[in-house]
């Protein structure tokens, strides 16, 4: 069923809508979730989190890319439930190793000032993303937002791990410059 | 915990990624494949079709195991070398007895060809002839092997037409090794290099002053490392694997898993080398091949 369809049907309030949902991007919503969880039952949790969600979202709101405005959810959804669980005990994630990675990005001042509002920071990063090449996008995507380990998105984008790597450490020191120079100070 | 929450405000960020961009690296991951319905609508929707990644294996396309062919040809010569003079040191093992006045008379011209005299150590006088026999063939081997390699990569022999180009910087220079301020020296990830001559001034007109500035910086940077031995070398010797992407970016893999990234900008190539705070010297002939290589397929 095309997306068009399956948003149709929330709109309609059609319960069908979910279990259409569920058998379209069932899989694909639950490795995002366990990318972050590392739990089967928490990503099973998380994704069905997911589907009442979309269900209260839509209407008023008509996602133009179905499969993105799902991800979305099921990765917020996730990162939260991580973050409940893991204030005080880490959990081995991918989410938490990108933690540490993206530490890079932040800048030695001590003094922090203000924070910076997340929809703000996303459009710089958006600008950012749209400047370099698409395989570095694509790598960046892949490990930040799918949270796939380096492995996986080594080879999704046909390269090697070290290449991948690389590629991400200069696209992370890129960023860091990018906000600097746009005027984020974090 | 400061850096924590910092890094987790990156990760909020993200939520608001253009969907565009997500729905490309979805393709590639191909997440949203499901199994194929009998429905032909479904089929047809590029959403749940496998998109096959573009960027797979399109260097083992381009390049040709030449280094190992060349090893292969430098050891079936070794063969022949040897067992050449085995015959001709052990002529009864070899059945020619009646023939050792024909040999020695051979061996007698063939190391008057090479300069040796013919003295009572004529087995270590053979072993000398043989291995700078070998040492002309492994020279003449190594020209082919950059023949061959430049071959397999289409690379042609006439001048590229490209005005200002590289070689206008550099004399070529008649020995491999670069010395001091002559090679290209690269340094610090993420900072675009240029070769280290000093430049006519004609051409430092064509270079803006940022630029000059930081090949002044890192020229005498590189001058200090040379000086306190710890540029490295990088030779045909010590590079392991070359990879091209689908932007024909060459990516040179060093054979402790250092990568150097070569990409042609205008008239110059950008170098990146992975290390940072790591002087290196590039070999001419490995730098040589990499910028034809760049320039061909521009």
């Amino acid at each position: 069923m095309t997306d068009e369809r399956i948003v149709e049907l929330y709109w309609d309030r059609d319960e069908s809508a979910v279990a259409e949902t569920q058998s379209k991007y069932g899989r694909y919503l639950t490795k995002i979730a366990y990318n972050i969880l590392t739990d089967m039952e928490d990503s099973l949790e998380a994704v069905n989190d997911t589907y009442m969600s979309a269900w209260k979202a839509i209407p008023p709101h008509r996602p133009s890319v179905l499969s993105s405005f799902l991800a979305k959810i099921t990765r917020r959804v996730a990162i939260d439930i991580v973050r409940k669980k893991s204030r005080d005990k880490r959990i081995p994630s991918e989410y938490v190793f990108s933690l540490n990675e993206l530490e890079e990005c932040v800048s030695d001042c001590k003094d922090v000032e203000q924070r910076i509002e997340a929809e703000e920071l996303g459009k710089a990063i958006n600008a950012y993303l749209k400047t370099i090449a698409p395989e570095a996008r694509h790598l960046f995507i892949g490990r930040y937002f799918f949270l796939d380990s380096l492995k996986d998105v080594a080879t999704y984008c046909g390269m090697s791990e070290s290449k991948a790597k690389s590629m991400l450490y200069r696209t992370r020191c890129g960023l860091k410059r990018y906000l600097e120079k746009e005027g984020y100070y974090i | 915990m400061r850096e924590e929450n910092i890094s987790e405000i990156f990760h909020d960020a993200l939520q608001y990624l253009d969907d565009e961009m997500i729905e490309e690296v979805q393709a590639l991951r191909g997440g949203v494949l499901v199994e194929k319905s009998k429905d032909l609508n479904l089929q047809t929707n590029p959403e749940v079709e496998t998109v096959e990644n573009p960027y797979k294996d399109d260097w083992k396309k381009e390049f040709r195991p030449w280094r190992t062919w060349a090893a292969l040809a430098a050891s079936v010569c070794l063969f022949f070398i040897v067992g050449s003079a085995w015959n001709n040191l052990h002529p009864e093992e070899t059945g020619h007895k009646e023939n050792a006045s024909d040999i020695e008379m051979e061996m007698q011209d063939e190391m008057v060809q090479h300069g040796g005299t013919i003295g009572e150590d004529e087995a270590d006088k053979q072993d000398d002839i043989d291995n700078e026999s070998f040492q002309e063939e492994a020279e003449n081997q190594d020209g082919v092997e950059n023949e061959s390699f430049k071959e397999n990569l289409g690379i042609q022999e006439s001048e590229p037409e490209v005005e200002g180009s590289l070689e206008d910087w550099v004399e070529p220079g008649e020995s491999d090794k670069l010395d001091i301020g002559e090679g290209i020296g690269l340094h610090d990830y993420s900072s675009v290099q240029y070769q280290l001559k000093d430049m006519a001034s004609e051409e430092k007109k064509s270079v803006s002053e940022e630029n000059l500035t930081i090949i002044d910086k890192f020229i005498d940077s590189y001058k200090n490392a040379y000086e306190n031995g710890t540029v490295r070398l990088v030779d045909f010797n010590s590079w392991e694997d070359v990879e091209k992407d689908a932007d024909g970016h060459l990516y040179l893999k060093l054979s402790d898993g250092a990568i150097i990234h070569f990409v042609l900008l205008g008239n110059g190539v950008i170098c990146q080398y992975e290390i940072p705070s790591v002087w290196i010297e590039i070999d001419r002939r490995v730098y040589d091949t990499v910028l034809e290589v760049l320039r061909k397929e521009q």
